[in-house]
C-alpha cells in the first residue's frame, strides 16, 4: 500500500481553496453575477437543444471564411481525421495546446504510433507529458506536482541547474526549450472554449500564449472540439467570457481570448467537430445539463473531496464533480465507483457558472446504480440510507448540523465547505427544489 | 451516411427538451458600469501585470514606449481598437502588414489605443464587434503568464514577457 503524503494533501487542499477564494472575491465584485450564471445556463440550454441548426450555421460561416470543417462521430474518427491531416501534410513535429478532448480521444499516443512528434505546449501539460502521466485537474493539470519534482524533471529533460526549483527559473527554461519547438513545428492544434454559430469563429482562452504561438507559425492549423462548444453568437460570448476565468482561476479574464476564423495568409485552417457520446448525453433526461459545462474546473476547486483526494483518485480521466457524472455517462458500470467520492454538499452546483446540476445528478445516479453498487461502495448503514431517500434527507440534516458543530470547533475539513452556512437556512431538499 | 449525417440523426433522435433563447437586454442594461472607465481600465491593466499610461501632449508613441520599458532590447508597437474597463483587455484585429505572431513572439509588446475608446465590460466589447464575421481578432490583457508550478505566478510563459498600453488623446 502506498502511504498517504499528508503534507501534500494539505498543500493541495489549501492551494485549491485559495483559487476558490479568489473566485469568490471577483464574483462578489460583480452585482449581476447570479444573473450572468443564469444567462450562461439558459444560453447553453438553448444551444444544446438547437444543435443541428447552430452547427449548420457554424459550418457555413466557417467554410465561407476559408476554413475546412470535418465531422467525427467518435474518438476513432477524431484521431484518424487529425492523423490523416498531419500525415497528408508531411508533418513531423506537431505542437498542441491543452485540450481535454484530445485526452478523451487518446490523440497523442495515436500520433506517436504514426511516428509524429506530438508536443504538449501548456507548461502544466508539458510537465505531465515529460513525467509520462496524465493531468490530475482539467485546468491545473500539474497541481499535484511539487516544484522540486519539476526541478528534477527539467534538470534531466532540459539541462537546468541541479537543485534549482524556483518556479520563475523553471518556467523560463521551459519557455526557451519550447520556443525552439514552436519555430520548427509543421502543424499546431488547439481545442476550443467556444465555437460561434453567427460568425463561424473558434474562440480559445489561454494565459500562456502557447496556443497563440502554435497557431501563428506553422502552415497547418487545426482546431478540434465537441459539439457542445457551440454558442449562438458573439453577444453570448459577453456572458461566457465574464464568467469563465473568474470561476476557473480567479482572474478577471484570461490573458488571451483569441477568435480564429480565416486561415493565415498562405496556410490552412481545419476544424474538427466531434460527437463521441455527446448526443447520448443530450438524450439522457437526468444528465443532459452536463452539456452546459464550460470545463472551467471550478467544481474541482470547491469540492471538499476532490481537494483532498486529488484527480488521480478517480477512475475517469476527468475528476471531480463533473468527471463523476461524465464518467457515469461514458460507461456507468466501469466508472460508477467515482460516485462514492461525493459528500452531496452541493457546493459544486451552487458555484458552477453554467448551473450544471452536479450534485443532483450524482444523487440520482447513485439511486440507479444502488443495487449493483451497494456491495462495492457502501457500508451497510449507508446502503440503508440510500435505499430510502427520506432517510438520506434526515441523515443529511443531521450531517450538516454535525458539520456546523465541527466548523464551530475549528475542525479543518469543515472549514472549506460552503454548505453549512446555507444549510442553516435551507434543507438539502429545499436547496435542490429551489435550483 | 456521412459522419455528419450520423451525428445529426443522433441529435434529432435525442429529442431534447427545447429551450428558448434568453433575452440578454436586461442583463446588459444593468451590468456593471464605472464612474471613471479610464481609471478602472488602467487599474485592470496593472492588475493583469501590464503597464499603462496616457500619452503626454507633444509626445510621440515610440519614445513613450521606450519610457515604459527603458531596458527593453526591442519593443513591438501595435495599434489596438479599444480597451475594456472591467478586465484591462485590449482588442486587436488581424494585424495589417505584419504576421499574427508579432502579437506573441516579442519580449515586449506595446498596444496603442485611443483614450476615449474604453468600453465598460465584455458585453459592450462584443456589441461593439457586432455579429459580422472577421478574419481574426484577439483580446489581450497583460503579459503572458502561468501558475502551473505550485500556483506561483510567473510572467513570460510563451508570449510577451511585458505588455504596455499607451492611451492616445
Ligand atoms: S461543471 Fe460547471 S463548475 Fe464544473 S467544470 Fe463544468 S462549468 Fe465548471
Amino acid at each position: 500500500m502506498r502511504k498517504i503524503d499528508y503534507a501534500k494533501v494539505d498543500w493541495q487542499d489549501e492551494t485549491l481553496w485559495l483559487v476558490r477564494g479568489k473566485r469568490d472575491r471577483l464574483a462578489k465584485a460583480i452585482p449581476e453575477w447570479e444573473a450572468l450564471r443564469d444567462a450562461a445556463s439558459r444560453l447553453k440550454l438553448y444551444s444544446n437543444s438547437h444543435l443541428p441548426e447552430l452547427l449548420e450555421q457554424f459550418e457555413a460561416k466557417a467554410t465561407a471564411a476559408g476554413a475546412v470543417v470535418h465531422w467525427a462521430k467518435d474518438a476513432r474518427e477524431y484521431r484518424e481525421i487529425i492523423g490523416g491531416l498531419l500525415t497528408g501534410h508531411g508533418v513531423k513535429r506537431f505542437v498542441k495546446s491543452k485540450s481535454m478532448l484530445s485526452e478523451e480521444c487518446g490523440l497523442v499516443p495515436y500520433l506517436e504510433s504514426l511516428g509524429i512528434e506530438a508536443i504538449e505546449t501548456d507548461l502544466g501539460e508539458r510537465i505531465i507529458q515529460l513525467m509520462g502521466t496524465s493531468p490530475s485537474h482539467i485546468v491545473l493539470p500539474a497541481i499535484h506536482v511539487k516544484r522540486e519534482e519539476v526541478g528534477r524533471l527539467f534538470e534531466k529533460e532540459m539541462g537546468t541547474e541541479p537543485g534549482n526549483a524556483d518556479p520563475t527559473y523553471l518556467t523560463h527554461a521551459a519557455r526557451r526549450n519550447l520556443r525552439e519547438k514552436f519555430l520548427t513545428a509543421d502543424a499546431g492544434m488547439t481545442g476550443a472554449n467556444f465555437a460561434v454559430a453567427s460568425t463561424g469563429e473558434v474562440v480559445v482562452c489561454t494565459n500562456e500564449g502557447n496556443a497563440d504561438m502554435g497557431t501563428s507559425i506553422p502552415k497547418l492549423q487545426i482546431a478540434a472540439f465537441g459539439i457542445d462548444k457551440i454558442v449562438p453568437d458573439r453577444e453570448s460570448l459577453g456572458v461566457f467570457t465574464r464568467l469563465l476565468a473568474r470561476t476557473a482561476t480567479g482572474q478577471p479574464v484570461t490573458t488571451y481570448t483569441t477568435m480564429y476564423s480565416a486561415p493565415r495568409e498562405g496556410s490552412e485552417f481545419h476544424i474538427v467537430i466531434v460527437d463521441n457520446g455527446r448526443s447520448r448525453i443530450l438524450a439522457d433526461r437526468e444528465h443532459f445539463r452536463l452539456l452546459n459545462c464550460l470545463r472551467c474546473g471550478g467544481c474541482m476547486n470547491t469540492c471538499p473531496v476532490y481537494r483532498r483526494i486529488g484527480g488521480y483518485a478517480y477512475s475517469y480521466f476527468i475528476p471531480g464533480p463533473v468527471g463523476i457524472n461524465l464518467g457515469v455517462m461514458a460507461d456507468a458500470k466501469r466508472y460508477r465507483d467515482n460516485l462514492s467520492a461525493c459528500s452531496l454538499c452541493a457546493s459544486c452546483s451552487s458555484l458552477c457558472p453554467a448551473k450544471v446540476d452536479l450534485a443532483d445528478q450524482i444523487y440520482k445516479a447513485r439511486q440507479h446504480t444502488h443495487a449493483s453498487a451497494k456491495k462495492a461502495l457502501m457500508s451497510k448503514g449507508m446502503g440503508l440510507v440510500m435505499a430510502r431517500p427520506w432517510t438520506l434527507e434526515a441523515a443529511l440534516c443531521a450531517g450538516q448540523a454535525g458539520m456546523k458543530a465541527l466548523k464551530a470547533c475549528g475542525v479543518k475539513w469543515g472549514k472549506g465547505r460552503e454548505l453549512p452556512d446555507i444549510a442553516s437556512r435551507k434543507s438539502y431538499k429545499k436547496l435542490r427544489d429551489d435550483k | 451516411m456521412t459522419s455528419k449525417e450520423q451525428i445529426f440523426e443522433a441529435l434529432r433522435a435525442a429529442r431534447p427538451e427545447i429551450f428558448e433563447k434568453p433575452d440578454l437586454s436586461a442583463l446588459k442594461r444593468d451590468s456593471l458600469r464605472y464612474e471613471d472607465p479610464l481609471a478602472q481600465f488602467c487599474e485592470a491593466v496593472k492588475g493583469s501585470g501590464g503597464k499603462v499610461r496616457l500619452l503626454r501632449a507633444g509626445e510621440d508613441v515610440p519614445s513613450a514606449a521606450r519610457e515604459l520599458f527603458p531596458d527593453a532590447e526591442e519593443i513591438t508597437i501595435v495599434p489596438g481598437r479599444f480597451g475594456v474597463a472591467e478586465n484591462g483587455c485590449v482588442y486587436l484585429p488581424e494585424p495589417e502588414g505584419r504576421p499574427r505572431v508579432d502579437y506573441f513572439i516579442s519580449d515586449v509588446l506595446v498596444l496603442v489605443i485611443p483614450a476615449d475608446a474604453i468600453v465598460p465590460n465584455m458585453h459592450d466589447a462584443f456589441d461593439r464587434l457586432g455579429e459580422t464575421p472577421t478574419r481574426y481578432g484577439i483580446f489581450i490583457s497583460g503579459p503572458s503568464k502561468t501558475a502551473d508550478i505550485e500556483q506561483a505566478l510567473v510572467y513570460g510563459a510563451h508570449g510577451a514577457r511585458s505588455v504596455g498600453v499607451l492611451l492616445v488623446r
